[in-house]
């Protein structure tokens, strides 16, 4: 008991520390309000079916464009604070491991980023779930695969933010990531036709160990509801995000360090 | 010296190799995509945050086709100077003298802003645009009409516009046609879609209009009538479900919701669909192409 209560210490600080923060809060409420009023800018008006789609489009829109902004910046900043002001290096002291802090540290995020990627569930399944029940269990699939794929990409991005916050400068520390996740899934939809259909060699190795976080970007199919993946499908984007979120988070941790 | 002194080498590299295979495999493992964005991240385009996009870039449209000027309707508005696109600044500095402002100074200075925006927005440079210059302006006009157009395949303007885009800068009778064709069929089969509305049914009856149109030139060779036929057949299914969804937005009381330009924009497009679609039901008629009584 003691032992547990010993190695989440520093998790329990960073919550505390984080919950009495406005703009934790204001990002989960913001989540709402964002898959609420976005829609009603588009001209919904000529044609109302859309409007619902739109719902579940502005509220996974936002989780993804928190993890450009908010959390990989809080997690820098986390990292670089804690570091800085000799917390980390207290708790080292007092035996924990530093992958146990990084985890702790990166997990007092995450928590975050999982309220996001809850609400904005929540938002698809309540106010945009279909009438006709068989489509309702398709879009309860879809929905949970969707929310399994954000955080096997979000997770090692949050690490590797805080990681680099307590080893390197904070913009550094949150650039990293954001160039990943934009690489991976806004340049991706423009590099493949170049790099995956060039007869180079080289182009097509580079497309290969890009990112791909294309693969968990289900918008598409929430927005034309097109189904949940296949299994096989799913299973593949799966362990290519896990695959590539191991090597993310292992780097992370190599990067990490407690001393002030 | 500081990773000398900071790392542990063995663990750390370890951990970094682990690394960089587990990335290696994640790389093998995607060499067979099970799915893709296929080119549409985040589902912005053909979607309702597409749509929103769409309709800003077409202002920024209108500046690029007037060399940087806003749009020329602008300039006929009675209260504002009627000088032409390119006019230089001098006489427009006289204005405010000659008509100075009236009513209250809310009004006021929102008129001065409006003229602040005039402004920003005006032509000053004596130099008329190079040629090399304008070949930029309009490319990347093309470009942007084209983004625009795939952002909202249901946009009757936008459409339009990548049209004549596409035909007018084809290298060949042959590969303008093909476009055309291309752009068509694509705008049809998003009016089709489950969640298509007024506007991308009329969209798509003009893309069948433009189809035909093409078949019926009259310096072309006769064309086939299974081909016309089924042009036809597609531009009377748009037309009939923008006559079914009409109905229906009249009934569940959404058409009341559209602002009343929009509206009237809606009604006079789909008016003038109507009477070139009659047009072309008489030509198809004449060629015996169609019964007379199975073509309503």
């Amino acid at each position: 008991m003691m032992k547990a209560e010993h190695r989440w210490s520093l998790f329990r600080v960073c919550m505390a520390g984080l919950a009495v923060r406005g703009s934790c809060w204001l990002l989960l409420a913001g989540a709402l309000v964002f898959a609420w009023a976005a829609p009603l800018l588009t001209p919904w008006d000529e044609n109302p079916p859309i409007l619902q789609p739109a719902r579940a489009q502005a509220a996974w829109l936002y989780a993804w464009l928190a993890l450009f902004t908010w959390l990989p910046f809080q997690a820098a900043a986390l990292g670089r604070r804690l570091r800085c002001e000799g917390v980390l290096e207290f708790f080292h002291a007092r035996g924990a491991g530093p992958d146990a802090l990084c985890l702790q540290l990166s997990a007092a995020v995450a928590v975050w980023m999982l309220g996001v990627m809850l609400l904005a569930c929540l938002v698809c399944l309540t106010v945009c779930l279909p009438t006709n029940p068989d489509e309702a269990r398709l879009w309860l699939g879809l929905v949970l695969q969707q929310g399994v794929l954000y955080i096997l990409v979000s997770a090692p991005l949050v690490l590797l933010a805080a990681a680099l916050g307590t080893c390197a400068g904070e913009v550094i520390a949150f650039l990293a990531p954001v160039l990943l996740l934009f690489l991976g899934l806004l340049a991706a939809s423009w590099l493949e036709p170049l790099l995956a259909g060039s007869p180079s060699f080289f182009h097509r190795c580079t497309w290969l160990v890009l990112p791909h976080y294309h693969l968990a970007d289900l918008s598409p199919r929430l927005v034309f509801k097109m189904g949940p993946l296949a299994h096989a499908d799913f299973l593949g984007s799966l362990s290519c995000l896990a695959l590539q979120g191991a090597a993310i988070s292992l780097t992370g941790l190599c990067v990490f360090r407690t001393r002030s | 010296m500081f990773l000398m002194r900071t790392m542990k080498l063995p663990h750390q590299l370890v951990t970094l190799f682990a690394a960089a295979l587990c990335w290696l495999v994640a790389g093998w493992w995607a060499g067979t995509p099970a799915d893709s964005a296929q080119g549409n991240p985040l589902a912005l385009r053909s979607s309702a945050f597409g749509s929103l996009i769409a309709r800003l870039m077409k202002d920024s449209l209108h500046s690029y086709w007037h060399g940087g000027q806003r749009e020329a309707a602008d300039v006929h508005d009675a209260t504002r100077d009627v000088a032409p696109a390119g006019r230089l600044l001098r006489p427009r500095l006289a204005r405010p003298a000659a008509a100075p402002p009236t009513g209250s100074w809310i009004a006021q200075w929102i008129k001065r802003l409006a003229a602040l925006e005039d402004q920003r927005t005006t032509r000053n440079s004596p130099f008329a645009i190079r040629p090399a210059h304008r070949r930029y302006l309009s490319a990347a006009a093309d470009r942007r009409v084209q983004l625009a157009w795939q952002f909202d395949p249901g946009d009757a303007a936008l459409y339009e516009i990548a049209h004549f885009t596409a035909v007018a800068r084809a290298a060949t009778p042959a590969a303008a046609r093909q476009a055309a064709e291309q752009l068509a069929r694509q705008t049809i089969a998003h009016a089709f879609s489950p969640r298509s509305g007024l506007a991308e049914a009329l969209t798509g009856a003009g893309a069948a209009i433009n189809l035909l149109n093409d078949q019926l030139q009259p310096g072309r060779s006769p064309p086939a009538t299974a081909s016309l036929r089924r042009d036809w057949e597609v531009l009377a299914a748009c037309l009939k479900r923008y006559r079914e969804l009409r109905q229906q937005a009249t009934e569940e009381a959404w058409w009341s919701d559209i602002p009343p330009v929009r509206q009237q924009e809606i009604e006079s497009y789909s008016a003038l669909l109507g009477k070139i679609a009659g047009t072309i039901r008489q030509q198809l008629e004449t060629r015996g192409i169609l019964n007379s009584a199975s073509s309503h």
